[in-house]
């Protein structure tokens, strides 16, 4: 089943709704988080950075299972933290420090920190993975865009030789920069970035070219969502309106919008606040200032579903498939109940990094963790071998030779024993000589 | 039943019975005849299985009578056997044991759990019994582990079957122990298997002896390669039994440092004292206990001063086979998370892979020619054990590889540097493979370069130095092996085979290689006359020439050549798109040559394949899909320009097409349908936003009538698939410069101006940033807009009417028309540049004069109103080329 969750930035719990039945599920509690500041790790649980008070010199970073409303892990990190994300399968975290620009990379079974860099001058805003997880893409609040290889950042030689250690930089955005995408095909993709100077910027990751920006009128985007197929692209407004825009697109110059822009749709609601993109059904999912969650048909951009999360804004939606994680979910509580934790979740994240040497070990589940493989039977197999053997007895060609070599080897012998019968006969008739010309000198 | 009792086919289930009996009476030997034909019993083993005969499976239509008649038949089956296992004669009993075995996983659910007890008793005897030909011992592990494979399919009976099963562990054991066949051994530790993961509870009293036992027959010897195998395999299982992590890790543990004891005492001398500090200290941390070696104390002691008397070769034997064992537990699932030790794991790998024989200076005086020669027999083996965990590692980690990556990039680059055998290149191949695949994109940055070069130098040549010759020196190794193979066999197959003997036998290849390379490049430069850029058509003229190469060129085995062809597939997959440039243009080249000389040499290798024999698996015709998969990869990866080998390359597809029912038909099929795509490429919008927008907000009628396909020009909305995908056209238009109307200096100029123009939809897509040059760039915009339709149009009306409708509007419904054409060469909006000047290209001659001087007036004029404020060339949404455009703006 598909999920939508949902948080504000005032303290009222992650909404958590069936996306196509519409029920809403479990309400987690105690949530108040930044923008970007909310993910589901691998499925498996829900994580979510928090801002409670802006001026506190800690923040922390909140887990939630997915069948309890309670928090149950509290990670306090160095810093407080505002956006973060997770890979696919939930083994990394990536953490953008509320203050310092530096991003924070975990491991989540373990929760060992394994790396923690300076990536911007100003705040990291946003952060994400591309699609096969290598690369992290973070905006900061100085404006940049930077492409991160992880794999460089994990390669110490290499960083060390290196002078910087992103792959690019993008600093063409002149304010804050609100939100990033990017899109699918590896190293062909687009990166799609927002920014407070009303514009939206298109970039190459193969050549990290500027190919596209995208003016709004005298708005405001905060955040984006690609088409699956890059078509076009959707831009939550200040000003209540998504606007599409053109990527792999003809774009139609004239309209009351601008280059690139193909239209918007709007509900008249106040900004929006987050969008997110169900699979399942071409659906958009909106949250507003005005804390409604309004699910678009995209086919027909109309309202198909609302969800009433809160008083204040929503920052952030997720959409989660959730259908695997009831299998997984149970093998992981049942695996994780012997533990002594007797907690489903990981243990909490480190605050410091624990050395500069590459972690010794990595947890994994090997071969899929316990699958059941079909029953081999082999007394077929077995008796058909035995049976070949049998036939064969006698007439192949090893036993052959076999004979051969031993004939071979009885002649031998029988030529040896001639010898030596012969030498016996010579000797005897050596000594019988000798015997008799004795005797015969004796006489 | 009576003779003219007949069923009415042989779905009638009538027929079993009948034939049951008959088989029966007939065919299963008893207590008072003979046994004397072994062919009878797999006829009725055959018929059993075909047949289902012993399934009793009936629905509620059929005649009671028949169910009866079959299901006392049945009985009287199991009878007979029942009466040959308690017979005296070796032979009947076996055949009674095995017919048990079948039985046990042929009948019927029912009758199985009626009378499994029993027949567990009965084998159980046999088990236990001292006596007993192999045959019999062998027959009986079988039949045991199928009853208890039948057993895991009924959950109820967990209990009792585990009881069961208990009673079996101990019996194997001394089986274990105390035979000396090999058949023997391997039906116990299949039965053994059997139990670890089928009834794990039977497992935990005899969880140590059952280690200590598997260790001692692994560590002691005297067991063939296969043997060893399968003794790796069920110890790697053992820890199944228990579930828990630490008994995964006790046992790495344990394994690992058995190995190190052995690559301790065989490595003497030969390697820096660091490596083997490191792979210790990681064994054992500081500060805990080791675990109890591998088979028990006394006799791991008794063990090592054995192997310590015999040769390198057994040590050999064991670490291979422990390390095999390593692999199997890092890749058999496992019921929770492992801590798996990469880094003590790579750390090992790179300690085997560090040590190639040759002695360290300081170390001479302590090793002799014989011992240094033992070890470098050995060494081989070892390599390729380390690689296959080298492999399985990557394999592992999965996306958790990230810490690590950078250390495995450094163990397989050190090692393309130095190595040399034939199936050792395959393993790193295949693990550069998996590795490009599992760091994903960012290898792309120079790493993967680096990997490219690395994949690519080490089949060839180490004294070439830039990428390009060395990438020229492989196009030129691959290809001249094959035609050298035709030729070797035209003449002379003894020479041949010594050949390949050599190239399969050249041990610590460096010096045999650069001895082997050396005679390779005079006769490359030959071909080559001098020329740097390596084009396809003096490869295909060389390819032609080939049958004339010199003959004392070693060999390259199939298998290698695929490795190759696989990880260049791979580096292209991964990193094609990303700063590719070094590289690109030359393995673009280098597959295409491959995969035309795999058409034409197939039949030839294929001879050879079949010479070989030792060779199976890899036949030229997997080398040609080897290569396909790869000229498909390098197709698809474009993405500025069009594959500048896509027409010989389709050839080939469609050529493969036609062996139909072939692997390579159908993956040629695959690449065609692929292909396609690139051919006719599409933007799918979800919904019709023009469309929809525009009837609703703007206005935009006539474009709904265009999608339509009735367009108010009449624009043929064909044209558009038919330009495309006509490469001849293309040929065509460069051949024939001179027969369009355009005088040649105007048509140069032309072609600037259609890449300009075709660039600009890019430019319209880039947005310039100053919206008050937007506006007053209007007309100019709109210029632009009308010049891609008219280099797609093939009537003059058409430029016409646009000329005289030059309305916002209608340029809006240009846009439209040919809305496709920036979005229509990728579908991932990468359309370059360089593909619509291919384009435009490809249209042109269907010009009229007229249509292309409007083409260069409006392209003037949009030089004029871009000029102002479009100084940088207009980036490309994927490639731009600042020095082409410079040029145009002079």
């Amino acid at each position: 089943m598909e999920v939508i969750l949902a948080s504000s930035s005032v303290d009222s719990g992650i909404g958590c709704w069936d996306l196509h039945t519409g029920s809403e599920l479990l309400r987690y509690k105690s949530c108040s988080s930044p923008s970007h500041g909310l993910v589901s790790i691998g499925s498996r649980f829900i994580a979510s950075s928090q801002i409670r008070d802006p001026s506190a010199s800690s923040g922390s970073l909140l887990y939630w299972s997915w069948n309890k409303p309670q928090v149950e892990v509290k990670n306090f990190p160095a810093e407080p933290i505002k956006p973060i994300a997770a890979n696919q399968s939930g083994t990394y975290i990536a953490a953008g420090g509320a203050y310092s620009g530096d991003i924070y990379f975990w491991e989540v079974d373990t929760g060992r920190l394994l790396k923690k860099w300076r990536a911007h001058y100003r705040p990291v805003t946003c952060l994400i993975f591309n699609e096969d997880e290598s690369l992290l893409i973070t905006g900061s609040e100085d404006g940049c865009v930077r492409v991160w290889d992880l794999f460089m950042i994990f390669d110490e030689l290499r960083s060390q030789e290196a002078g910087n250690l992103y792959m690019h930089s993008f600093s063409e955005h002149t304010l804050r920069v609100t939100d990033v995408a990017i899109g699918n095909g590896g190293a062909s993709a687009i990166i799609v970035s927002a920014s407070e100077d009303w514009t939206c910027k298109v970039w190459s990751l193969a050549t990290g070219a500027l190919l596209r920006n995208i003016v709004f009128p005298e708005v405001v985007i905060d955040n984006i969502v690609l088409d699956p197929a890059e078509h076009v692209f959707y831009a939550g407004g200040r000003n209540g309106k998504i606007y599409i825009a053109a990527l792999n697109t003809e774009s139609i110059p004239t309209n009351n919008y601008g280059k690139h822009i193909l239209g918007s749709f709007s509900n008249q609601s106040k900004a929006v606040t987050c969008l997110a993109y169900g699979t399942t059904g071409d659906l958009l999912i909106s949250g507003a200032e005005d804390g409604i969650v309004r699910v678009w048909d995209l086919r027909t951009r109309n309202i198909v579903r609302v969800f009433k999360h809160a008083k204040g804004p929503i920052n952030n939606i997720i959409v989660v498939r959730r259908e695997l994680d009831s299998s997984n979910q149970m093998s992981f509580n049942a695996q994780t109940n012997s533990r002594k934790h007797g907690s489903s979740l990981p243990p909490p994240l480190e605050k410091y990094p624990t050395g500069s040497e590459p972690s010794d070990t990595v947890l994994v589940s090997l071969g899929g963790g316990g699958r059941h493989e079909d029953v081999k039977y082999v007394s077929h197999d077995v008796l058909m071998n035995s049976l070949k053997e049998l036939q064969n007895q006698g007439s192949t060609a090893a036993s052959e030779m076999e004979m051969e070599k031993l004939k071979h080897d009885s002649q031998r012998s029988i030529q040896m024993v001639n010898q030596w019968k012969k030498m016996y006969e010579n000797l005897h008739e050596f000594c019988v000589k000798e015997l008799f010309d004795g005797s015969k000198q004796q006489t | 039943m009576s003779t003219f009792d007949c069923f009415s086919n042989m779905y009638d289930v009538a027929l079993k019975p009948r034939l049951l009996r008959t088989l029966i009476r007939d065919h299963v030997p008893d207590e008072k005849h003979p046994f004397s034909n072994t062919l009878e019993i797999s006829r009725v083993i055959s018929l059993v299985k075909t047949h289902r005969l012993l399934s009793e499976s009936v629905n509620q239509f059929v005649d009671p009578k028949v169910v009866e008649a079959w299901k006392s038949n049945v009985t009287s089956w199991v009878e007979r056997i029942l009466s040959l296992l308690s017979s005296n004669s070796p032979d009947k009993c076996w055949v009674g044991i095995s017919l048990l075995g079948v039985t046990c996983t042929e009948c019927s659910s029912d009758r199985f759990l009626e009378s499994y007890s029993v027949w567990f008793q009965k084998l159980l005897s046999f088990l236990q019994s001292t006596e007993g030909s192999h045959l019999v011992r062998v027959a009986s592990c079988a039949s045991m582990s199928d009853l208890f494979g039948r057993l895991t399919v009924f959950p109820k009976l967990k209990k009792d079957a585990s009881s069961c099963a208990v009673k079996v562990i101990q019996p194997v054991l001394k089986m274990l122990h105390d035979d000396y066949s090999e058949l023997i051994w391997e039906g116990a530790l299949h039965l053994l298997c059997t139990m670890i993961t089928s009834f794990p509870f039977s497992i935990q009293r005899h969880y140590d002896s059952i280690e200590s036992a598997i260790g001692l027959k692994l560590l002691s010897g005297g067991c063939s390669r296969s043997m060893l195998k399968k003794l790796a395999h069920c110890l790697a299982l053992l820890p199944k039994s228990r579930g828990d992590e630490e008994s995964w890790t006790v046992l790495m543990q344990k394994i690992l440092i058995a190995i190190n004891d052995h690559l301790n005492f065989a490595f003497q001398g030969l390697e820096e004292e660091t490596m083997r500090k490191v792979v210790t200290g990681l064994l054992v941390p500081p500060g805990r206990q080791p675990p109890p070696p591998l088979a028990g104390f006394i006799l791991a002691e008794e063990v090592t001063n054995k192997a310590i008397k015999r040769s390198e070769q057994l040590l050999m034997s064991n670490v291979s086979a422990l390390m095999f064992g390593c692999c199997t537990m890092l890749t058999e699932s496992y019921p929770v998370k492992i801590n798996v030790p990469a880094r003590l794991l790579l750390a090992l790998v790179e300690r085997i892979l560090m040590v190639d024989g040759s002695l360290p200076q300081m170390s001479l005086p302590f090793m002799t020619a014989i011992q240094q020669e033992n070890i470098c027999s050995e060494l081989p083996v070892l390599h390729l054990c380390s690689l296959e965990l080298l492999t399985t590692i990557t394999k592992v980690l999965g996306r958790q590889i990230l810490p690590h990556a950078a250390s495995i990039l450094r163990i397989i680059t050190m090692y393309f540097k130095t190595c040399a055998l034939p199936e050792l290149r395959i393993k790193v191949y295949s693990a550069a493979r998996i590795l490009l695949m599992s760091v994903g994109v960012e290898g792309e940055s120079q790493c993967n370069g680096k990997v490219a070069c690395l994949v690519i130098r080490k089949s060839w040549i180490q004294i070439v130095e830039t990428v390009s010759s060395l990438i020229r020196n492989i196009i030129n190794y691959l290809r001249g092996m094959a035609s050298c193979l035709a030729q070797e066999i035209v003449n002379n197959a003894s020479a041949d085979l010594s050949n390949i003997e050599k190239s399969g036998g050249t041990v610590n290849g460096l010096n045999s290689n650069a001895s082997t390379g050396a005679p390779l490049l005079p006769s490359h430069r030959k071909r080559k006359h001098s020329s740097t850029t390596s084009s396809l058509q003096e490869h295909d003229e060389g390819g032609g020439l080939g049958v004339e190469y010199p003959k004392n060129r070693l060999l390259t085995p199939i298998s290698l050549r695929i490795a190759a062809l696989e990880a260049l597939e791979a580096l292209i997959t991964v990193a094609g798109a990303l700063r590719s440039e070094r590289w690109r243009s030359q393995v673009d080249n280098l597959l295409i040559v491959v995969a035309i000389d795999s058409f034409k040499e197939g039949s030839a290798i294929e001879e050879i394949g079949l010479f070989l024999l030792n060779e199976p698996a890899a036949t030229a015709t997997d080398l040609q899909l080897a290569a396909l998969h790869a000229l498909l990869a390098s197709f698809l990866s474009f993405n500025r320009v069009r594959p500048p080998y896509l027409a010989q390359g389709l050839k080939l597809f469609h050529r493969g097409k036609q062996q139909t029912g072939t692997k390579l038909a159908e993956f040629c099929a695959h690449a065609l349908l692929t292909l396609e795509v690139l051919i006719h490429p599409r933007a799918l919008p979800l919904g019709d936003y023009n469309h929809t927008f525009g009837e609703a907000q703007r206005n935009l009628p006539d474009e709904y009538t265009w999608r339509n396909n009735s367009t108010t020009f009449g624009l043929p909305q064909v044209g558009n698939d038919t330009l495309n995908t006509d490469d001849d056209l293309f040929a065509r238009w460069m051949g024939n410069d001179n027969e369009v109307d355009v005088p040649l200096a105007k048509n140069t100029k032309y072609t600037e101006d259609a890449s300009e123009v075709a660039t600009f939809p890019d430019a319209e897509m880039t947005a310039v940033e100053d919206e008050n040059i937007l506006n007053s760039d209007q007309p100019g915009d709109s210029a632009v807009q009308f010049q891609e339709p008219i280099s797609f149009t093939t009537s003059i009306p058409v430029a016409e009417a646009r000329d005289s409708v030059a309305t916002t509007k209608i340029v809006s419904e240009r846009i439209v028309s040919d809305g496709t054409m920036p979005d229509s060469e990728d579908n991932h909006m990468e359309s370059g540049r360089g593909i619509s000047v291919n384009k435009a290209f490809q249209s042109s001659p269907l010009q009229t004069t007229e249509g292309s001087t409007i083409v260069h007036e409006y392209a003037l004029t949009l030089n004029h109103g871009s000029s102002l404020d479009n100084e940088d060339p207009f980036p490309d949404i994927v490639d731009e080329d600042p020095d082409d455009s410079g040029s145009e703006e002079a």
